[in-house]
């Protein structure tokens, strides 16, 4: 799509707008619902079971470079490192980017501080491995097996280390929580993870955690856009059938056409 | 002789890997050492011959032998990647984070763009007539219809997050979707499994055949 029509504008222009709206309302201080997901109970649940084997927690941010999916898992990396901290755990953060590194390094220095543990933090926890999957798969599984994390979260995109990692984790007997908006490895975080969020749950679990009015401000005008699309598509079929019954052309069909 | 030697390096650093499944080793870990190493040296190599080089540095020579006015904006490339480095020292640290902001935006702008090329012809595409005339087979091809658009629905009200569904009725809709979203896990799961399986096959017959020179011809 090089040049949208009108139609797909005014399309993008609801969706723009929508966020834009909610983000405003969040930042003037209304409280913006967003429904509890199960898994996020285990995250505290997780944490305070490194806490008592005196253990540390691996937070790994998988495959993504500087996007919004990273970003997310950023949010809820800072949440657990905060929490942490409190705790007097250690955070280790095996890194696939080498730009995912500054800011993962620079939002963990700002969390350990943020819960009045700067002495806690060490840059050697937060670990660039490779940006070559199956070397990275081997780091990790390698680091889980020495380091013996008793959690481990895997938040972001991933791709076929995901079993690899995730069996690792088990085998060690870590609680394990998975977040991925990776369609294709949801089923093996699901088998091989104590909680797995699927998807967009990833972000519901950013905005909820971080309390951030700019995340929940986007994630509850996401869903007008998706009721949107939904509506769509349900006009959208039926402008179908209508147009295979009475053979004339499917005008919503039309009405998007670039 | 020389593919001899290469067949018994690629044996052993197999074996070496695999010997991760008894337990953590040291000869693993040897080479998950010089894995790690080699794949360091070879994206480093990689990305001077494929991205700096070709898109970097000869186009700034080029624009200097050429006498082109604009090489600065190849100068400016530089200076904005060496800005990264800035991350090593605690006194111009915030150096770095303007690079990294610039990169955040550029990230950020063309993501938007790629999500409604993604999502748009995604859309259309499922505008689905819901009863087919006129072909063979058109119950069969109504209820695929019926089933795909049904599916699409159900699974989008599961991501529904800043609401509940109150009524009894509407909640079997995200229920629905959930149980939907579990069936397609299910085949991407079994497809996955055989497509390892294929993998490891392979790998098992590169031991036996190749290495061990036992069958295969």
């Amino acid at each position: 799509m090089e040049h949208a029509n009108w139609a797909i504008r005014f399309l993008i222009f609801l969706l723009c707008a929508s966020i834009l709206i909610r983000i405003w309302q969040a930042r003037k201080g209304k409280k913006l619902f967003i429904r509890r997901l199960p898994g996020l109970d285990a995250i505290d649940e997780a944490i305070g079971r490194a806490t008592e084997l005196g253990k540390p927690i691996l937070f790994s941010l998988g495959l993504g470079g500087l996007n919004p999916t990273t970003f997310a898992s950023m949010s809820v990396l800072r949440y657990v490192t905060t929490t942490a901290a409190k705790y007097g755990l250690r955070v280790i953060v095996p890194i696939f980017r080498p730009e995912v590194y500054p800011v993962v390094e620079d939002l963990m220095r700002e969390a350990y501080t943020v819960a009045g543990r700067p002495d806690l933090f060490s840059p050697d926890d937060i670990r660039f491995f490779s940006d070559q999957q199956s070397t990275w798969a081997s780091a990790v599984a390698g680091t889980m097996e020495r380091e013996r994390p008793a959690a481990n979260f895997f938040f972001g995109e991933y791709g076929f280390e995901s079993l690899i990692i995730a069996e690792t984790g088990r085998h060690i007997g870590a609680i394990q929580i998975a977040a991925t908006v990776s369609y294709y490895q949801i089923p093996f975080f699901i088998l091989a993870c104590d909680y797995t969020l699927m998807g967009e749950e990833l972000y519901a679990a950013s905005a909820y955690l971080s309390d951030n009015p700019v995340l929940r401000g986007s994630l509850v005008g996401q869903d007008l856009g998706k009721i949107l699309i939904t509506l769509l598509i349900v006009l959208g079929s039926i402008g179908a059938t209508f147009a295979t019954l009475k053979g004339i052309p499917n005008w919503i069909l039309e009405l998007l056409k670039y | 002789m020389n593919l001899e030697l290469f067949i018994w390096v690629e044996a052993i650093c197999t074996l070496a890997i695999f010997s991760f499944l008894f337990r953590e080793n040291p000869v693993y870990r040897l080479f998950e050492h010089i894995f790690l190493g080699l794949t360091i040296g070879f994206v480093l190599m990689k990305t001077w011959l494929e991205v700096l080089k070709p898109k970097w540095w000869d186009r700034l020579i080029y624009c200097i032998e050429v006498g082109d006015p604009h090489f600065w904006i190849w100068i400016i490339a530089f200076i904005l990647g060496m800005m990264w480095y800035f991350q090593l020292s605690r006194r111009w640290y915030w150096i770095s984070r303007i690079a990294i902001g610039i990169s955040l935006g550029v990230g950020a702008g063309m993501e938007f763009k790629n999500q409604f090329m993604l999502i748009m012809p995604q859309i259309t595409a499922s505008f689905k007539p819901i009863l087919v005339r006129n072909t063979q087979g058109m119950l069969q091809f109504s209820f695929n219809n019926f089933f795909m658009v049904f599916t699409i629905v159900a699974v989008l009200s599961y991501f529904f997050f800043s609401f509940e569904f109150k009524y009894k009725g509407m909640q079997l809709l995200p229920r629905a979707g959930r149980l939907l979203l579990m069936i397609s896990f299910g085949a991407f799961f079994g497809n996955t499994v055989m497509t390892r399986f294929a993998v490891f096959i392979d790998r098992i017959q590169f031991l036996i055949q190749q290495w061990l020179h036992i069958g295969g011809g």
